[in-house]
């Protein structure tokens, strides 16, 4: 149980991590469209955030709309805790 | 179009109920400097913006301030959650409480409900963009005035994250100001306005 | 980062006008190496990276 917590616990610090750095690369790239280097960095990031995000929803349920997740018997996009209560924070 | 994630831009995990900060910390929520205003004028400013890179800057932007407002209402929350009668009732939470008990409404710590004229959505770009720029910085003071008064480093985590979200929120205002700049005529930037005159701007529709 | 090439992002050679404000435009930025503690601090650029440390002691 511990051990499923921690794992938890990395693969949301993982999403965390990965999604702000795109936030932060998108904003930048807002204003500088023409920087290659930071176009790059994006996707390689994004491609990432993406797999973790994957990774994250098979083993402990959906945080994106368009992920839901495989499960058949339970809409755990309603079901789970939101994330100031629990959920995913 | 928006959608959602369930999951906060940034943890917010807070075990010590304190009426006194939240009674603060809701001017972030629906105060004149706050996430919300800040939200929904980067937002409503997107509509005339004739160059797309601006208008993507304003529309990035103002999604991840609905996400701070997200933030600053699970700290509000978890802030009040678990306070007792007595805890409310010495506090200056108390009048909020008569009126939302824990609930989350937006206004300023001293009352005044969340309303449009805490923001400007003026239809002149260039006017609209030294506005975001003096949004951001406000709304840096009030964290840097919430910070003076917070010990628990549950509560700092979260609202250092936010102020220093704004710092960067200031530079990609300036340099979507600095892209404008660029296409506007340097002799005289105030010839015209690039929402509403077809005469104005380089690259104008 | 690759410089931009646009010559206007170059700010030394700017040509500023007065009755207008400028900010200067982030140029090649670096970013933190370790993303974890850029995400803790707020940003993953060390350049924008302005922490707090105000204090009103006695006045």
């Amino acid at each position: 149980m511990n051990q499923n917590m921690t794992e938890k616990r990395r693969m949301l610090m993982d999403i965390n991590v990965l999604d702000f750095t795109t936030t932060e690369l998108r904003e930048y790239l807002d204003t500088h469209p023409n920087d290659t280097d930071a176009i790059s960095y994006f996707h390689r990031y994004n491609n990432m955030l993406h797999q973790v995000t994957k990774e994250y929803t098979a083993k402990f349920g959906p945080i994106r709309q368009d992920m839901p997740g495989n499960c058949m018997d339970e809409w755990k996009w309603a079901t789970s805790p939101m994330p100031w209560e629990g959920g995913a924070c | 179009m928006w959608s959602y994630e369930k999951r906060l831009q940034y943890p917010v995990n807070i075990t010590t109920p304190n009426a006194k900060l939240a009674e603060v910390i809701i001017s972030q929520y629906g105060g004149p400097d706050g996430e919300m205003g800040a939200s929904m004028r980067y937002l409503s400013q997107r509509y005339g913006v004739p160059y797309p890179e601006i208008a993507a800057v304003l529309t990035d932007i103002g999604t991840e301030e609905l996400a701070h407002l997200e933030m600053v209402a699970a700290i509000v929350h978890q802030l009040t959650k678990n306070l007792s009668m007595e805890e409310i009732e010495n506090s200056g939470f108390k009048a909020y409480y008569v009126d939302h008990t824990i609930g989350i409404w937006p206004q300023a710590a001293g009352g005044i409900p969340f309303n449009a004229c805490e923001f400007q959505s003026k239809g002149d770009l260039i006017t609209d963009l030294f506005e975001d720029m003096a949004a951001e910085q406000k709304a840096r003071t009030t964290y840097d005035n919430i910070l003076r008064m917070i010990k628990d480093p549950e509560v700092c985590d979260p609202i250092r994250f936010l102020r220093q979200r704004e710092i960067v929120h200031f530079q990609r205002f300036g340099e979507a100001l600095r892209l404008l700049q660029e296409k506007l005529d340097s002799k005289n930037f105030y010839i015209c306005n690039p929402e509403f005159d077809s005469n104005c701007g380089c690259n104008c529709k | 980062m690759q410089r931009p090439q646009r010559p206007f992002m170059n700010d030394m050679m700017g040509n500023f006008p007065i009755a207008m404000a400028y900010v200067p435009m982030q140029q090649a930025p670096v970013l933190y190496e370790n993303l974890e503690e850029a995400f803790n601090r707020g940003t993953i650029f060390p350049e924008l990276d302005k922490p707090f440390m105000g204090r009103r002691g006695r006045r």
